[in-house]
C-alpha cells in the first residue's frame, strides 16, 4: 500500500514537472504550425497564421494553472485529449504506436539481457584476460557510440553491401494486413535491423552490469563454502552465483523496460518506423502538447509500474526480502 | 604482471587510436575548407559530366502494364494518417499533385501561363471569373465531378484562393459551369484561384462548405482597403465549422480522388498510388510508389540503395557529389528554381544593426558570391541589390538600367571601411570599435537542422569577425528559433524574405513583410496600414497602399513601376542581405525514364520545371510527357 501511494506521488509530482516543462518550451505551436503551411501549402502568413489558429483546439490566453487542472481532470478519466496536429484522439495515436515499439525493444531487451547475464556471469567466473578485455573493448566502443549510427553502420552493411535485410519499414507493402502466418514473418524480416541495432548497443551494458554484480558475488563465503562442499561447478554457477548476482539486475532490467515504452525517435526515424519515439519527435518537433503528455504520460506510468513489478520479483528472487 | 601489461596495451592502443583519429578529423577539416570553394562544389554536384543529357528520352515507349516509378513522398501512416487535405496527417503539398487534379496547370517560366486541365476554359471579364468545367468528369469511385464540386472547393479553400477577402459572389450557371464576381479587376486574382486542385467531393465537404458560404454571403464587412474581411460573428461560424470538420478523419484508401492516382496501400514506409481508372486521360506509368523520407540518412540509404526512379530530396553538398559521380552513367540532374530567397534579415531597432551604416557596411563585408554556391547543392548567388526580389523574379520586373542606379552589395570591404567610419566606428588593433570604444556583439542566429541555414550563419559570422567585427552564430532548434527570431534578441536571423514561390509576383514577396518584419523587428502599428520611414530619402512609404497598387496592377509595365518603388525602398534600408536564390536538383536515376525535354546541369525556366518534385511528377503524369522507354 505504502508503495503504491509512493508510486501515486511519483506519478503526480512527475506530472506536474512534465507539464510545466512542457508549456515553458521555447516555441508557439501556432507559429510553427503556421510556418509549416507556409513551406508546403505556399500560404502567405497572414492566411497560414489564421489557419493554423483554426486548426490547433489550444487557446493560449487559458491561463497555465487552469490548463494543468483541466489536463489532470482529463486524464483521470482516462481522456488524454486531441493531438493539435493530427487532430486524432491522443490515446488511439498512442496505442497505434505502442506495438511497433514494444515489438523491437521487448525482443531486444530480452535478446540483450539472456545474453548479456549469461556473458557476464562466464566472464565473471572464467576470469580470462583475453575475454575481459574484449568485453572492455566492446563497451568502450558500442558504449560510446550513439545508437543511431550503429543502426547506420548495420544498414549500410546489411542492407545496402549484402542486401540480406529491409532498410526501412514495419512490413512490406505487398503483404495482405492481418494474422497470416506471411504478414508474422514479413514483420520480423524487417524488424531484424531494429532489434540488432539496439542489441548490439546495449549488451555491453548488461554483461558489464551482470559482471561486476558477480564479482562481488565471488567473493561471498557462501561460494567459497559452496566450493568446499565440492559442489559442481555447474550448480555453483546457476544456483549460488547467478541467482544472488542477477538481483541488481532486476531492477535495471525493469527500469529499461519501462524506459523503452518511450522508444527511439532517431532509430525510429532511420528505419522508418511507426513507433512511439517517431511520434514523440515530431510532437516535440510541432509543440504539440496534448500528445507530448500524452506520450510522457505513457512512459511516467511504465516506469512506475516496471518498478512495481521489480520489486514483486525482487521479493520473489530473494528470500531474505520475503521473510522481512 | 601479466594483467597489468594488457592493460597497459590496452590503454596505450586505445590513446594510439584516438590521436590517429583527432589527426584525421582535423585532416578533414582542411580539405572541407579547400571543398568549400564555389565553383568546385558547384562543378562537382550540377555539372558532373553525365552521359545523358536530356530529361527526355529518345526511344519507343515501354509497355504501360507492370510499370512502377518509385520516387520520395510525404505522408502520414497510421495510426495519425488520415484521409482529410484539409487537416495535418491527410495528404499534403507532397501526394496533392498526383491523387488531385487542378483546374488548370501553371507555370511563370519562361511566360504565366494556366493550362486547362480540369478546367474545359475559363474568362476573366469585367470583374467576372467564368469557370467551366470539362464534360464527364468523374472522381475516382465513378461519381461526376460538377459545379457542385466546384463550387464546394472554393468555399473549403476561400482564404488560400482569396475568393473571401475580393469575391462578391459565386454562382452556379450550370452543371459544369459557376461564376465569381469580383470587386477588383487584378490579374493577381487569376493565380490564387486557377492554381486549386479539387479535393473536396461536395457529396462529403458540402455541409461544411455551405456554412462558409453563409458566412461568406451574410457575415462579412469591408476594410480599410475597401476588401471584404470577416466580422467577428463570421469569424465564430468559420471557426466552429473548421473545428468540426477537423473531427472527419476518414481512411486515406477511402477518400475520393480526382487526380491520376488513388492510393491504395500505406505502410510505415511506403505508399502505393495505382491509376484513378476514371481519370480523363490515358495515363502512362501504372503505378507509383512512393517511400516516405524521415532523415536525410533514410533518404542517403534509398538513395544506395537504388530505390529511387526520381527524387529531389535535399542533400549535404558531398553528398550530391558522391551520388553524381557514383552514377554519372545514369544520372540525369536537373536544377529546377524555386522562387525564393535565403539571407539574413537585419534587426533594425537593435543596436548595432539599427543604424542604417552598420547593416550596409555589413552587406558588403558579406561575400555572397562563395556562401550561395556552398550552403546547398544548386543555390545560386542571390539578389546583390538587395530589393526583396530573388533574381529570376527581378529580372522580369526591373530593367537593368533601373538596377545600375541602386547599390550593389557585392562584396567590397573599402566601402565597408568607409560606411562603419560614418556611423563613428574606428579601427583599433584589427578589431573595430564604436564611437565608446566598444565592440557590442552582433548576434546571428539559424535553425540548426537546416544545412542552409549553418552554413550561411557560420560563413557570415566568420567573415565579419576576420573584418574585425564581434559576430557570433548560434544555431537553433527549429520551433525555438520561431521564438527566438521574432524577440528582437539577434541582430541578424537567417530566413527567407522576398520569395515568391506561389505566384512569381513581387505582390507576393513584398507581402512577406508580415512575417519576416517581424524577425527584422519592425514596429507594425496596431491599426491602419504601414507606412515607414526611408532613411535615406526621409520620406513616408505607405507600404500598404504600394501593396494594394501592385495587386491591382493589370499589365507587367504596371507592375515594373510600382515594383521598382519597392526596390529602391529596400536597397536603400537594407532589411534583408540576400545570399542565395534557392534552385533545387531533381535527380532521374532511371535512364529508361523519359521527362519533359530539359537540359541538364542548367538553371531551368519551363513549363514543367519548376515547383516541387511532385508538382513536376504530376504535371508530367497528366501531359503525359512522362514514360519508360524499352
Amino acid at each position: 500500500m505504502k508503495k503504491l501511494i509512493t508510486c501515486l506521488v511519483t506519478m503526480l509530482t512527475s506530472l506536474l514537472l512534465v507539464f510545466f516543462v512542457i508549456q515553458a518550451m521555447p516555441g508557439d505551436p501556432v507559429d510553427t504550425l503556421a510556418q509549416d503551411y507556409m513551406k508546403t501549402s505556399q500560404m502567405p502568413y497572414d492566411q497560414a497564421l489564421s489557419k493554423a489558429k483554426l486548426a490547433l483546439n489550444y487557446d493560449p490566453d487559458i491561463p497555465v494553472v487552469e490548463r494543468f487542472f483541466a489536463y489532470v481532470k482529463n486524464i483521470s478519466t482516462g481522456n488524454l485529449g486531441q493531438s493539435m496536429s493530427y487532430k486524432g484522439e491522443v490515446s488511439t495515436i498512442v496505442l497505434g504506436a505502442l506495438p511497433w515499439t514494444l515489438l523491437v525493444c521487448s525482443i531486444s531487451l530480452l535478446l540483450s539481457f539472456v545474453v548479456g547475464v549469461i556473458l557476464g556471469i562466464y566472464v565473471a567466473w572464467k576470469r580470462s584476460n583475453v575475454l575481459d578485455g574484449a568485453i572492455t573493448a566492446y563497451q568502450a566502443i558500442f558504449g560510446s557510440i550513439p545508437d543511431y549510427i550503429v543502426a547506420y553502420l548495420l544498414i549500410i552493411l546489411f542492407s545496402v553491401g549484402l542486401g540480406l535485410f529491409p532498410s526501412k519499414g514495419a512490413y512490406n507493402s505487398e503483404v495482405t494486413l492481418g494474422f497470416n502466418i506471411r504478414f508474422v514473418l514479413d514483420v520480423l524480416y524487417h524488424a531484424a535491423l531494429p532489434i540488432l541495432a539496439y542489441f548490439v548497443t546495449t549488451l555491453a551494458g548488461w554483461i558489464m552490469g551482470m559482471k561486476a554484480s558477480c564479482m562481488s558475488v565471488l567473493g561471498e563465503d557462501y561460494i567459497n563454502y559452496a566450493k568446499a562442499r565440492g559442489l559442481s561447478n555447474k550448480r555453483i554457477v546457476f544456483s549460488y552465483l547467478g541467482r544472488n548476482a542477477i538481483l541488481p539486475m532486476v531492477t535495471s532490467v525493469a527500469i529499461s523496460f519501462g524506459m523503452m515504452f518511450g522508444g527511439s525517435p532517431l532509430i525510429e526515424n532511420l528505419f522508418v518506423y511507426p513507433g512511439v519515439g517517431y511520434y514523440l519527435a515530431t510532437a516535440i518537433s510541432r509543440r504539440d502538447y496534448p500528445l507530448m503528455q500524452g506520450m510522457f504520460l505513457m512512459i511516467i506510468v511504465m516506469v512506475l509500474l516496471s518498478g512495481l513489478i521489480a520489486e514483486f520479483f525482487y521479493t520473489r528472487l530473494n528470500p531474505r526480502l520475503r521473510e522481512k | 604482471m601479466k594483467k597489468s601489461k594488457l592493460s597497459k596495451i590496452l590503454i596505450l592502443s586505445m590513446a594510439l587510436t584516438m590521436t590517429v583519429t583527432s589527426f584525421i578529423g582535423c585532416g578533414s577539416k582542411s580539405n572541407a575548407t579547400k571543398a568549400a570553394n564555389s565553383q568546385s562544389i558547384e562543378d562537382s554536384v550540377t555539372k558532373v559530366a553525365t552521359t545523358l543529357k536530356n530529361a527526355k528520352l529518345d526511344g519507343e515507349k515501354a509497355d504501360v502494364n507492370g510499370t512502377v516509378l518509385t520516387t520520395v513522398l510525404s505522408f502520414t501512416p497510421a495510426p495519425a494518417g488520415h484521409g482529410n487535405p484539409a487537416v495535418n496527417g491527410g495528404p499534403d503539398w507532397s501526394m496533392e499533385p498526383i491523387i488531385y487534379d487542378y483546374l488548370c496547370d501553371y507555370s511563370s517560366q519562361p511566360e504565366k501561363v494556366f493550362k486547362p486541365s480540369l478546367l474545359e476554359k475559363y474568362e476573366f471579364k469585367d470583374k467576372v471569373l467564368t469557370l467551366t468545367l470539362k464534360k464527364d468528369l468523374k472522381w475516382s469511385d465513378g461519381s461526376p465531378l460538377n459545379a457542385d464540386d466546384l463550387i464546394c472547393n472554393t468555399f473549403m479553400d476561400m482564404t488560400v484562393n482569396k475568393v473571401a477577402y475580393y469575391a462578391d459572389s459565386i454562382t452556379k450557371k450550370d452543371d459544369l459551369t459557376i461564376e465569381i464576381k469580383y470587386k477588383r479587376d487584378a490579374n493577381l486574382l487569376l493565380d490564387y484561384i486557377l492554381k486549386s486542385a479539387v479535393k473536396y467531393p461536395a457529396t462529403q465537404y458540402g455541409k461544411w462548405a455551405n456554412t462558409f458560404k453563409t458566412a461568406f454571403e451574410n457575415n462579412r464587412e469591408l476594410d480599410d482597403n475597401q476588401n471584404y474581411k470577416f466580422t467577428k460573428d463570421g469569424d465564430k461560424i468559420v471557426a466552429d465549422a473548421t473545428a468540426e470538420m477537423n473531427k472527419y478523419l476518414p481512411d486515406i484508401l477511402t477518400i475520393k480522388c480526382s487526380g491520376a492516382y488513388v492510393p491504395t496501400v500505406v505502410t510505415s514506409s511506403e505508399t502505393i498510388l495505382e491509376r484513378n481508372k476514371y481519370f480523363r486521360t490515358k495515363l502512362p506509368i501504372e503505378k507509383i510508389k512512393g517511400i516516405r523520407a524521415t532523415s536525410t540518412e533514410s533518404t542517403a540509404v534509398s538513395i544506395m540503395n537504388k530505390d529511387y526512379d526520381l527524387e529531389g530530396v535535399g542533400l549535404s553538398p558531398d553528398m550530391a557529389q558522391k551520388v553524381a559521380q557514383n552514377n554519372k552513367d545514369t544520372i540525369r540532374q536537373m536544377v529546377v528554381p524555386e522562387f525564393s530567397s535565403l539571407g539574413f534579415c537585419m534587426n533594425v531597432n537593435k543596436y548595432p544593426t539599427k543604424d542604417l551604416n552598420v547593416r550596409k557596411a555589413i552587406a558588403y563585408i558579406v561575400n555572397k558570391e562563395q556562401i550561395a554556391p556552398v550552403s546547398e547543392p544548386g543555390m545560386r548567388l542571390g539578389d546583390e541589390y538587395g530589393v526583396g526580389l530573388p533574381p529570376s523574379v527581378r529580372d522580369k520586373y526591373l530593367s537593368k538600367d533601373f538596377l545600375s542606379t541602386l547599390d550593389n552589395y557585392t562584396m567590397n570591404l573599402d566601402k565597408a571601411k568607409e560606411l562603419l567610419k560614418k556611423a563613428g566606428w574606428s579601427e583599433k588593433g584589427g578589431k573595430w570599435v564604436d564611437a565608446k570604444g566598444e565592440s557590442p556583439e552582433i548576434k546571428i542566429a539559424g535553425v540548426g537542422e537546416y544545412p542552409a541555414h549553418v552554413v550561411m550563419g557560420e560563413a557570415a559570422a566568420n567573415e565579419l569577425k576576420e573584418f574585425g567585427l564581434n559576430a557570433t552564430f548560434t544555431p537553433k532548434e527549429a520551433a525555438a528559433y520561431n521564438d527566438y527570431s521574432i524577440s528582437g534578441d539577434a541582430q541578424m536571423v537567417v530566413d527567407g524574405f522576398g520569395s515568391p514561390t506561389n505566384t512569381q509576383h513581387p505582390y507576393e514577396a513584398y507581402d512577406g513583410i508580415w512575417w519576416y518584419g517581424k524577425k527584422m523587428n519592425l514596429e507594425f502599428p496596431k491599426t491602419g496600414g504601414l507606412v515607414f520611414k526611408d532613411e535615406i530619402t526621409g520620406k513616408d512609404f505607405n507600404y500598404t497602399q504600394k501593396e494594394m497598387d501592385l495587386f491591382n496592377a493589370a499589365s507587367d509595365k504596371d507592375i515594373s513601376k510600382v515594383t521598382e518603388e519597392f526596390a529602391k525602398f529596400f536597397n536603400d534600408n537594407m532589411w534583408f542581405l540576400p545570399i542565395s536564390e534557392k534552385y533545387y536538383v531533381y535527380r532521374l536515376h532511371n535512364p529508361k525514364l523519359s521527362m519533359p525535354a530539359a537540359p541538364t546541369g542548367e538553371e531551368l525556366k519551363d513549363f514543367y520545371w519548376s515547383g516541387t518534385t511532385s508538382a513536376i511528377l504530376g504535371k508530367a503524369l497528366r501531359s503525359g510527357e512522362l514514360y519508360y522507354i524499352k
